[in-house]
């Protein structure tokens, strides 16, 4: 299958990278089995010689199937407002970021409509808020708001 | 009489207030996310980690658990009611309890289940008490080449439980190997891996890697594959007659029996002892024919073997610090997080705190009989959540878990990448099991390798000629040749029950 064959590849890649570390680090090691380029060494001798095998052994054929285009901008936003969420907990704090996070994911997961969204997400921060924060006195950003 | 007064000692820690509100939450939580669709044991175990950091070990660690094994309670009742086993090692129990349901014995089978649950959960925990400190003072006789074959052990055999292609589980070992090197080395205090990047310079945390391949991927399934809540029917009487109890003991017994006497084995999941412990109710029952359509025995002994399982599994985490299933590999990172490594040293240096969990597991078993039997009317109706609502719940608390181990971003970026590599790995069966285990294992097996060679001044020898070492490497390699064949047989009875192939890499 091609997609295994693109993995033994990435697989030979990784090794690659690997044996390139051992090599480095070769120079201050105790002895040639004593050190820390020795299990870098092991280990990107393992993943070549395995992605050569997935490269050329005939595996497993099955079909990979992806939803259709709307399902995959959704699985893309997702990952896109987690990413989003990063900056905007820097920014703006904890919990307003939170907050607004939590209406873009109920409304791209859930399909809810704004006013629900703001519902279930306003729920959501205060839960999430009250636990984390404080009850268990767990430090996040307070953003520009220190809040 | 020792490893009694030291349990008395445990339970005097584990009846205190704060650590019996912790076994209940962590019952009740199980229990919930063994219902659930899109949310495991694993990724749940994984997003709470960092809490135990503000917990305390003691308490965290008796939470944690909790969930491992009230999960295993959990995940009968979808089996009985619906046919939906969430976990392979529920499929046996559907196999009969779903037919019981349709007959209106749903509620009775469920309290067998959960009765059974009680049973070989409580038997195994007995088992932990005598058996893991008894390996643990032998190991305390191990030394590094030991300890060398001893994750020689767990790897061969736990990276045999990688799915249909033994090249892809043997490179997502690998990969999970390379990942827990990043960072400084071991022996001589290099950078590993960094390229550059500072942040890599600390290393890569397992629990965002963990949150990434198991909580945020699992969310993206579940909303492709459009979950939707489960609509359980009303649940009459859930209370078994004890004449149904007493018929049952003997499959409740040999199923605890079965399941915890293979759950010693690494690698041997309770996907594996509840397929047995079916299998061998079926040969010694006098009505073999009533399997399959509505036969108590065959909720009891599966439900029964779970649980054993899940108990006997922590003789050779907290004995050896071999994680046995990829729940106890997040529990085994859960316990380095708080500055404990389990193996036999952990008996010694904190014993109170190994018995106080040792107790709590017994408080928390007697807990989920108490307290589920009749909670499942509840249960049920959570299971009612729309998955719009669960899906965004789990991402925060994903996000959340991840932020807190170091209260640092880059964390958290790491767990979305990692959210989107499992993604693709699930699509093109590339199986994350091995990459954890080997990321867990991983140093220690390094450690363990270097101090060898250290020792032996570069010579191999020294594996083959300590008796131990070279015992525990045969003992490897009966155990990779008997794991492959019940491995194989497993999987053709799932394929016999559920029609289709299924990765079994629990």
């Amino acid at each position: 299958m091609l997609a295994d064959r693109v993995g033994g590849l990435i697989s030979i890649i990784f090794g690659g990278l690997s044996l390139y570390e051992a090599l480095r680090l070769y120079p201050t090691s105790l002895s040639f089995y004593v050190g820390d380029h020795i299990m870098p060494g092991v280990i990107g001798i393992g993943l070549i010689v395995l992605g050569l095998l997935a490269v050329f052994v005939k595996g497993q054929s099955f079909k990979v199937e992806y939803p259709d285009r709307q399902m995959m901008l959704k699985i893309a936003g997702i990952f896109g407002v987690l990413l989003g969420y990063c900056v905007l907990l820097y920014y703006l704090g904890f919990a307003i970021a939170t907050f607004l996070i939590s209406i873009a994911l109920f409304r791209i997961i859930g399909s809810y409509n704004y006013r629900k969204s703001v519902l279930f997400s306003a729920i959501q921060t205060v839960c999430v808020y009250a636990i984390f924060v404080y009850w268990l006195n767990m430090p996040f950003p307070g953003g520009i708001f220190n809040f | 009489m020792e490893t009694l007064s030291l349990l008395l000692d445990g339970f005097s820690v584990a009846l205190s207030p704060t650590n019996i509100m912790m076994a209940l939450w962590g019952a009740l939580i199980g229990t919930l996310v063994g219902m659930l669709p899109g949310l495991g044991p694993t990724s749940t175990i994984a997003i709470l980690l960092p809490v135990t950091t503000v917990l305390g070990p003691t308490e965290g660690i008796i939470m944690l658990a909790g969930i491992y094994y009230g999960s295993m309670y959990g995940g009968s009742t979808t089996a009985i009611l619906l046919n939906i086993p969430g976990e392979v090692s529920a499929v046996p129990t559907s196999l009969d309890g779903y037919p019981l349901a349709k007959q209106g014995r749903g509620g009775p089978a469920l309290g067998i289940a959960a009765i059974g649950s009680f049973v070989a959960g409580t038997m195994g925990v007995i088992g932990l008490v005598f058996f893991a400190p008894l390996l643990a003072d032998q190991a305390l006789k191990f030394g590094s080449p030991e300890y060398f074959a001893l994750m020689f052990l767990a790897l061969t055999v736990i990276v045999n439980l990688a799915g249909a292609s033994l090249i892809k589980g043997l490179i997502m070992g690998l990969f999970g190997y390379l990942l827990s090197m990043t960072g400084i080395g071991l022996t001589g205090g290099q950078v590993r891996f960094s390229f550059g990047i500072e942040p890599l310079e600390a290393g890569i945390d397992i629990i965002s890697v963990v949150i990434g391949l198991f909580a945020i991927s699992e969310v993206i399934k579940g909303m492709e594959e459009n979950t939707k809540s489960i609509a359980v029917g009303k649940i009459t009487n859930i209370y078994p007659k004890f004449k149904e109890i007493r018929e049952n003991s003997g499959a409740m017994f040999r199923g605890g029996l079965v399941g915890f006497f293979l759950g010693l084995l690494p690698g041997c999941s309770a996907a594996v002892t509840t397929f047995l412990a079916y299998d061998l109710e079926k040969k010694v029952s006098k009505n073999p024919e009533r399997f399959g359509h509505g036969e108590m025995k065959g909720v009891a002994a599966p439900e029964a073997a779970n649980n054993a399982t899940s108990s006997s599994g922590f003789i050779p985490l907290l004995a050896l610090g071999i994680p046995s299933s990829t729940t106890l590999a997040v529990l085994l990172a859960g316990f380095m997080l708080n500055g404990l490594t389990p193996g036999p040293t952990l008996f010694e240096e904190h014993s109170e705190f190994v018995w106080a969990v040792i107790a709590s597991m017994f408080v928390g078993n007697v807990m989920l009989l108490v307290l589920n039997l009749p909670l499942i009317g509840l249960w049920a109706k959570l299971t009612k959540i729309p998955y719009g609502i669960m899906g965004p719940v789990i991402l925060i608390l994903s996000f959340v878990g991840a932020y807190s181990i170091n209260n640092s971003l880059f964390d958290v970026f790491v767990a979305i990448i990692f959210g989107v590599i499992g993604y693709f790995l699930q699509k093109y069966r590339w199986p994350v099991v091995p990459l954890l285990l080997a990321f867990v294992l991983g140093p220690m097996f390094e450690k363990s390798f270097i101090q060898s060679m250290a020792m032996s001044k570069g010579s191999f020898a020294i594996f083959f000629t300590r008796p131990i070492s070279l015992t525990i490497l045969l003992l490897a390699l009966v155990l990779f040749v008997v794991s492959i064949v019940m491995m194989k047989r497993t999987k053709s009875r799932v394929k016999d029950a559920v029609g289709s192939d299924v990765e079994i890499t629990e």
